[in-house]
This record gives structure tokens, sequence and C-alpha cells, in this order.
């Protein structure tokens, strides 16, 4: 019973991944900025707690109480700093401005911590039930994934500024005109789309080795995601992250592993083709 | 009739351009140095053809390179025929490719078009990662018995002044501003006539010709070729940094961009070898923030600045440029 297996482990690291892209997906949906530097946060995330763990042995899922504030205020820097002045101007300056900042980042921890590949030697026990054995790791991540998104969906629906940055995805300057700061709201939505990208990280160094340039593979799965789920729909992502991670892992059964990597992007350039607002059809702008 | 030395002057600049280039080997002892100048100035420079001038980001630029650097090592390989029809298949292979990848592309808008190009990188590398027939993983070397550093450096630059002219005149003509349209308002443009996803088209087109030339080219100058280094994502950074320095849009950026950062990472390369990747994204960062017009931009603002104070305002030597309204 190998395929149910498949197909649970999928669902888990997809939730993961899909939560990674909901973090994308909020910045696109509130600034329309792409932003490419997503996947090297989650690199600066996964650093931050291997080394908590390894010089202080901190465990990585007690370091979330570290990376998702330190996240937050480094996407409050990085928008006030960059980001908030290439929100109202071609998308062009925006790609390449995160693009510019992709490098900057992966580079710098190349520099500190050389390209060889970081793990945490911790194991979890296996979780069983219905004939399906799933690593503890991975129920980890996705036990995660659906906190954050339940914890996100109430914050977006239940609070006023979840509220205004569900207004300004909508339509900013009608946002404007209700006395909503489309500012504010910006560098919320960024910090909170950056803590989520750094505390994915933590769980990531659960499930894998990093090394400094892994973050480009993250930011291209958000991607791919995002345009699943359809650009600035967090419902969205979340459908795009289980159907990529579905299809990643029962592919691996069929597939030479070397070539599963190419399926996600296939689908990608077929689902820009055939429906670019995303096959959940829930587009947001 | 006698030559009015005012319409000669922008002759000037040509011509010293290839006397430059044509001399350049008997003063530089590292030819392949002056190689690989060239070389980025193309790679660049066909960037900036298609994202300077529809103002769409292909950051599967790389995809032109590698595609047509393996078209040309496995004629160069397999024929042992002179290089030269090799690379020129390299660049109508990359041609082909560009004409085939736009199908689907041009209608994406933005972000989107981004985030395909980046994704057809990454799904052309495993490609070639995989197929046994090009040499898989471990790529392949071509045989360099025959290898003259002066007849590679001379195509070379043969094809870095073609690039260069064609890029000029792509931005002054008909084209040009069909081109200015389409990157300040599509859809208005689209409204009134201009065929805008076969503009795109054909800019696509050219961008990939030159940039398999160049891919070509260069396995012609390295023997060797592996889809790690053929489909390297930082070759399109290196291009996007290039002409962002020099000045996007402009004919001139990626040639000073191209030129003052590959001296700048070959340096750095040698002696730091990762520290040259932190410069590059500085460099993107620090343009888009406080120059976004490069060095060319930067320094006609200046030019205009003195003009003014001398009071010579107005002799319309700027309308003409298309690249900067």
């Amino acid at each position: 019973m190998i395929l149910p297996e498949l197909v649970v482990l999928g669902v888990a690291y997809g939730l993961l991944y899909g939560v990674l892209a909901l973090g994308l997906t909020l910045v696109w949906g509130v600034m329309k900025v792409v932003n490419i530097a997503h996947g090297d946060f989650v690199t600066v995330g996964a650093y931050s707690s291997y080394w908590l763990f390894t010089l202080a042995g901190v465990h990585p899922i007690l370091s979330l109480l570290f990376t998702i504030p330190f996240g937050f205020g480094l996407g409050l820097l990085v928008y006030l700093g960059l980001v908030r002045r290439v929100t109202n101007v071609p998308e062009l300056s925006s790609l390449f401005l995160t693009f510019g900042l992709s490098t900057l980042i992966s580079s710098l921890l190349l520099n500190l911590y050389s390209p060889n590949q970081r793990g945490v030697p911790i194991s979890f026990p296996s979780i069983s039930g219905l004939g399906v054995v799933l690593p503890g790791s991975v129920t980890i991540a996705a036990a995660y994934s659906v906190v954050v998104a339940v914890l996100l969906r109430l914050f977006l629906r239940r609070t006023f500024w979840g509220k205004a940055i569900r207004a300004v995805t909508e339509d900013r300057n009608s946002a404007l005109l209700m006395g909503i700061n489309p500012e504010a709201v910006s560098l919320l939505s960024f910090g909170i789309g950056v803590a989520i990208a750094t505390s994915v990280g933590s769980i990531v160094i659960l499930l894998q080795a990093v090394t400094p340039t892994v973050g480009g593979d993250f930011t291209l799965l958000s991607f791919v995601i995002v345009v699943l789920g359809g650009l600035g729909s967090p419902l969205g992502a979340l459908v795009g992250g289980v159907v990529i991670g579905v299809v990643d892992n029962v592919a691996s059964l069929y597939l030479n592993a070397a070539v599963t990597p190419a399926i996600g992007f296939i689908i990608l350039i077929v689902v820009l083709i055939v429906r670019p607002s995303g096959i959940a059809g829930l587009k947001a702008d | 009739m006698k030559p009015n030395p005012r319409r000669l002057a922008p002759l000037a600049l040509p011509v010293a351009g290839a006397v430059l280039l044509f001399v350049a080997p008997s003063y530089v002892a590292r030819i392949s140095v002056l190689f690989f100048i060239l070389n980025w100035i193309v790679l660049s420079e066909s960037f900036n053809m298609f994202a300077g001038l529809t103002g769409y980001v292909n950051f599967g630029h790389v995809v032109f390179y590698g595609v047509g650097g393996y078209i040309g090592g496995l004629l160069m390989k397999n024929s042992m025929a002179s290089p030269y029809p090799a690379v020129l298949a390299g660049g109508l292979g990359s041609a082909l490719l560009a004409l085939g990848m736009s199908l689907p592309t041009t209608r994406l808008r933005g972000a989107y078009f981004a985030i395909a190009t980046l994704s057809i990188n990454e799904a052309v590398f495993v490609i070639f990662d995989n197929w046994e027939a090009v040499g898989s993983a471990p790529g392949f070397t071509i045989p360099i018995a025959d290898y003259l550093p002066l007849q590679a450096y001379y195509t070379m630059a043969s094809v870095a002044a073609l690039c260069v002219a064609t890029m000029y005149f792509m931005t002054r003509s008909k084209f040009g501003v069909a081109m200015q349209a389409i990157r300040q308002q599509e859809k208005t443009a689209s409204s009134i006539g201009v065929n805008a996803a076969l503009y795109k088209t054909v800019a696509l087109v050219v961008s990939g010709f030159f940039a398999g030339l160049a891919g070509a080219l260069a396995i012609w100058q390295i023997n060797f070729i592996d889809p790690p280094s053929a489909f390297d994502v930082t070759v399109t950074l290196n291009s996007i940094s290039m002409m962002m320095l020099g000045g996007m849009g402009s004919v001139m950026g990626p040639i000073i961009g191209g030129a003052l950062l590959y001296g700048v990472g070959d340096y750095l390369d040698l002696n730091y070898p990762f520290l040259h990747l932190i410069v590059l994204g500085l460099v993107i960062i620090g343009v888009v923030m406080a120059m976004p017009q490069g060095i060319v931009g930067a320094s006609r603002r200046i030019f205009q600045r003195l003009r003014v104070r001398r009071g010579e305002e107005g002799d319309g030597s700027n309308s003409r440029d298309l690249a900067h309204p």
C-alpha cells in the first residue's frame, strides 16, 4: 500500500508549501509585488534555527518563538528600506529589486557559512493509522501549517487589520477612501509574509538539510503554487500547495527521481497558457 | 556635396569602437578576457533588446544561451567542421526556441511572464540534465585541436558589433516607437492597432538569436558544456545587473555595464569567490533604488543640467532617444 502513503505524504508536504505560498500571495495581493526573495527568507529561517540548535541546543520547534518575530521585524525593515520605494512604479522595478535581494541574501549566507549542507540530527517517532505510516517530522510540518492557516484566516476575517488587508487587496483606492492607510497595510502584510517564510524555514530544517542557495527552489515552488491557485488568493494557495505536494510525491512512484522537479513547472506552464487566473479561479485582482 | 561634419559626428563612436575591437588583442595579454567581456556585452544587450524595449523581464534568458551552446557544441563535436556554421546554428536554434516560447508567453502580463520564464529555465535544465543523447548531467567536451584564440575573438567581436548595431536600429525605427507604446500602455497600444504580441515575439526572437550566438561562441572558447553551467540563473543575473548598471533600454548601457561588471567580477572571482554575487546583488538593488536609468541615464541628466546652466537648452538631441522618454 504505497500509493495511499504517498498521497498522505503529499498532502502533508503540500500544506507546508501552501502556507509558504500564502506569504507570497498575501504580499502580491496587497502591493502587487512578486517577492522573488521569498524563498531566501525560508533559508534565513532555516539557518537561524540551525544555529540556535547547534550553538544553544534550542529545539527547532521552540526556535519558532524566535524566527517568527525575527522574520516579522526583518520584513518590516526590508519593506521600509527597499520595497516601499517600488510599490507604485512599473512591476519591472520590484521584480529586479527582489531578484537582487534574493541574490544578496543567498550570497551573504554563502560567504558566512560556506556552501555545505546543514541539517539538524533530530528524529521523531512516526505516526501510523489506517495502514499509513507518516514520518514524525512531516506530521509536525502538516500540523504547523494547519495552525498557521487557521490563525491567518481568523486574522483576515475577524480583526480590523486583517479586514484592512483584504480591503486593500480588493481595491486599494477604495480602501484609501474608507480611511485605511494602504502604506501601513503593505508594511504589515510584508512583515507577515516574511515571518511566514522564516517560520517555514524552521520547519524545513526538520525535514531536510539546507544550503545557502536552496531559497530559489522554494521561491519557484511558491510561484507554481500561487499561480495554480490564482495570484492573490489565500485559499487557492493552500489548494495549489496540496495539488503540487500530491502530484510531486505520487509522480516519484512512476518517474525517475531526477525528472520529478520538472513536473511542477510543466503544470505551471500549462496552467499559465490555459487558465492564467489559476485552477481555483479565485482571482483576487 | 561637401560632407557636413555635424552629420558625420554620430559615426565617430562606432568607428572608434570597431578600431578598438580590432586592435585590442595586440595590447591585451589575455585575449580570453576580451572575449568574455564581449560575450557578456552580447548577453546583456540581447536581454536589453527584450526587457529594455518591452518592459517584460525574461528570467529565462540563460535558456537561449544554454541551448545555443548545446547546438553549437554538438555540431562542433560531431561534425568536426568549421565552427562558423556551428555558431550560426546555435543562434538560429535559440531564435527558433524563442519563437516557440513566445507563443504561450507573450499573452502573459508582467509578473506572470516573469514567473513563466523562470519556470521554463528550470524545466529546460531538468530536461538537459536527463537527456542521455546530449551527455546528460556530466556534459561533454569538444576537441580543441584546431582552436585559434584570435579566430574566436574576431568572431565574437563581429557578433558583438552586429548585436549592438541591431539594438541601435531597433530603438531608432518604427519598431522602437511601437515598443515604447507597448511598454507604456500595452492595452492602449493594442487598441490603436499596434500588434503587441507580434512585436514582443520579434523582440524575443532577436534577443534569443544573439544570446544563442553568445552561447555557441562561449563553448567554442571554453570547449566544455554541462547543464549546471549552461542553464545557470547566474548568467541571467549577470545580464540583468550589467544592463541595469549601464542603463536599461539604452544602446550603450550593456556595453558600459558589461565591461565594468565583468572587470570587477573577474577580479573578485579570482580573489574572493563568493563575494562576486554579493556585489551583483548590491548593484541591482542600488541601481533600482538610486538611479533607475543606470549610468547612461544619470550622466545624461548631468549633461542636460550643465547644458541648461550654459543656456543651450533645447537642441532637440534628446527627443530622438526613444528608450528614454
